[in-house]
């Protein structure tokens, strides 16, 4: 059997080292490498980290996501870590035929109709999270705004009434980023899976309104769902309710921080806010799961491709090469943000409306911010996302904010 | 056919989803939710009207909105 070096070199793409593990600038201008990438070629092969192909066009971004008859979720492993790890996160580690049925059982929990009556309690909790900043006097806002109000908001949406919050955040940002082994990776989720169980088994005695109730509820193929699915299944949900929206977020504040006029439209002119936030998510796409492995012969851009190939979907680059600048009221905007195809994200509905109240409450609560002298922004790139490591803010009548990196 | 119907008949214009294809973004219902409605799970569902040829350039910025290309736009004769 050829090897993918062979039949890359074959088909002429260029062969070109994209180290998703190594190179020191994910750490300092992660756009700069995306950017860098889409200039390379559409396709091309890249022999470090164990080799992979990159897609890094929205045509064949598109088009491998598509073809899921040779591009498989399963298994869910991911490029950068120093061995591979395998990932038990369904349905997304699924394909079909069973990923169907998991996935239709699933997208009635999170369908734009049944979203409505939470959006009270999400402005509700941006308020409060603004008046502890208020209180505190000084804004980290990664630690303070943005990384609690998708974690507070999920996690009591999930059926968690209960526990200790910090942590369970914790848990789903070490189950994005921290996990260079499978023995690692093995540890964090054990500890998750623990309070998965735990949460199932109270809320099948204490049945509320919520989400855990739904799924220990839920039926596939008329029959309840095994434990050994189910759990795992409310591993995806717990990291992904939490970590990815807390990430773009930050981004997004980033952003309004650093050019005022964008940030003074948006006051301006609230119901622009929607838009921007579509733009700011093709701009500052945080990346989404990595790859995907073949599971029969097939082709990418004139390019052979043979059962175990591996493939890195680059759509971060995608997204930013549709176009160099920044225009919040862009329409149309596809960008690939929430992932195509029948993997697309499924809370994407949710997400919006989290980001959108957050940006609603923010900019009219805090309409002056910047971005204090001398604050290096860090990154950081793990399995399914890159994130600014942290963001402080200055805000005016508040103390200096935390500039230690948290 | 006769003029006077031959004169009566007119060449609309009327979206279409590609069932297959969607995998419920909903972008077409948040963005043209005159045109659009999802059904009970989220997915793009036609709300059944026609268009005036004039409206194509509009109709087409709807169709390039979605992220997985599911919409397309057919021609109807209407009498």
């Amino acid at each position: 059997m050829s090897t993918m070096l062979e039949r890359a070199t074959a088909a002429g793409i260029p062969i070109h080292e994209f180290d998703l593990e190594h190179d020191p600038r994910w750490g300092v201008d992660p756009h700069a490498v995306w950017d860098e990438a889409t200039k390379i070629a559409p396709l091309f092969y890249s022999p470090v980290n164990r080799g992979y192909f990159v897609a890094t066009d929205y045509e064949t971004v598109k088009g491998v996501l598509r073809d899921t008859a040779v591009w498989a979720n399963t298994p869910t492993t991911t490029i950068f870590t120093e061995r591979e790890v395998r990932l038990n996160v369904p349905p997304l580690s699924m394909d079909a035929p069973d990923h169907t049925v998991y996935r239709r059982a699933m997208i009635p929990l999170f369908s734009p109709q049944v979203l409505t009556p939470l959006e009270p309690g999400i402005y509700d909790l941006a308020n409060e999270l603004v008046d502890d900043i208020f209180a505190k006097g000084s804004c980290l806002f990664t630690k303070d705004f943005s990384s609690q109000l998708p974690a507070r908001f999920f996690l009591g949406w999930f059926g968690f009434d209960y526990g200790d919050m910090q942590r369970m955040f914790e848990l789903a940002e070490k189950a994005t980023f921290e996990f260079p082994t499978p023995e690692i990776r093995k540890q964090i989720e054990g500890e998750i899976e623990g309070l998965i169980s735990g949460l199932y088994e109270y809320r099948r005695t204490n049945p509320g309104d919520d989400l855990a109730t739904a799924m220990v509820n839920m039926r596939v193929n008329g029959e309840p769902i095994p434990e050994e699915v189910l759990v795992p299944m409310g591993t995806l949900a717990f990291i992904a309710g939490q970590e990815t929206t807390s990430t773009q977020l930050g981004y997004i504040m980033w952003h309004l921080a650093r050019f005022p006029k964008d940030r003074r439209r948006l006051i301006d002119d609230p119901a622009l806010i929607p838009d921007a936030i579509e733009e700011l998510m093709r701009v500052y796409n945080t990346g989404g799961p990595s790859g995907r492995t073949a599971r029969a012969s097939g082709d990418v851009d004139g390019v052979q491709i043979e059962a175990g190939d591996r493939i890195f979907i680059a759509r971060a680059g995608a997204d930013r090469a549709m176009a160099a600048d920044v225009q919040l009221d862009r329409t149309p905007n596809r960008h690939t943000a929430f992932g195509l195809g029948i993997h697309r994200c499924i809370g994407s509905h949710i997400a919006r409306i989290e980001m959108r109240i957050a940006l609603e409450v923010w900019l009219k609560r805090v309409p002056e911010f910047s971005i204090p002298a001398g604050f290096v922004p860090t990154h950081r790139y793990g399995s399914f996302m890159q994130q600014l490591n942290s963001l402080p803010l200055e805000i005016p009548g508040l103390g200096s904010p935390h500039r230690a990196a948290a | 056919m006769l003029e006077k119907e031959k004169v009566m008949s007119e060449t609309r214009l009327k979206y279409v989803i590609d069932d297959s294809i969607c995998s419920g973004h909903g972008r077409c219902y948040v963005l043209a939710p005159q045109s659009f409605t999802a059904d009970e799970i989220g997915y793009g569902q036609v709300i059944e009207k026609t268009y005036s040829l004039q409206q194509r350039q509009e109709m087409e910025n709807l169709v390039v909105s979605c992220p997985e290309g599911a919409i397309s736009i057919e021609t109807v004769e209407v009498v």
